[in-house]
């Protein structure tokens, strides 16, 4: 969704956070002409996040949390686990940081 | 929504297909309250009017 509406011919938004993405497609990458933090779980697959960030020509944070599950930052996140609830705020924290950077 | 009155720079989250759940909502206001520097305005509108898809699916 956020890489749709960012390459939009009128795009609202100054910087584009992607969590934990269903269907990684790299060429969306190369619509993007705003900051772009990507975090991946160890559910998507890591050749089309990397070649997703190999098509970014913006400034870029693209990280993979191999040992969290798609959606560890949202819904299905287990935040019983130590180690999720710490990977979960980790991953909240990278967002603001990159925003702070990049805006 | 979440964040303080007075900031100036603002997010926009949209979340996944189950919509609004407490780890969802709680990550909203970790990106609110999270940088000393900057405050965020979060806007979570719900996409899904009231019906998102059941986590038991």
């Amino acid at each position: 969704m956020a890489t749709l509406s960012a390459t939009a011919d009128s795009n609202p938004f100054s910087a584009i956070a992607s969590i934990h993405p269903a269907m990684v497609d790299p060429a969306d990458a190369d619509g993007l002409s705003v900051p772009t933090i990507m975090l991946a779980s160890g559910d998507e697959p890591a050749d089309d996040v990397k070649k997703f960030e190999e098509h970014l020509k913006v400034a870029k944070h693209v990280e993979i949390f191999k040992d969290q599950i798609h959606g560890w930052m949202a819904a299905r996140s287990d935040l019983k686990d130590e180690k999720v609830k710490k990977e979960y705020e980790r991953g909240y924290k990278t967002v603001v940081e990159f925003f702070g950077k990049n805006l | 929504m979440t964040g303080p009155k007075n900031a100036t720079k603002a997010i926009v989250v949209v979340y996944d297909i189950f919509g609004y759940f407490d780890q969802t909502l709680q990550g909203a206001d970790i990106l609110a309250h999270s940088d000393d520097n900057q405050k965020y305005k979060v806007y979570m509108p719900d996409w899904f009017k009231g019906k998102p898809c059941p986590i038991e699916m």
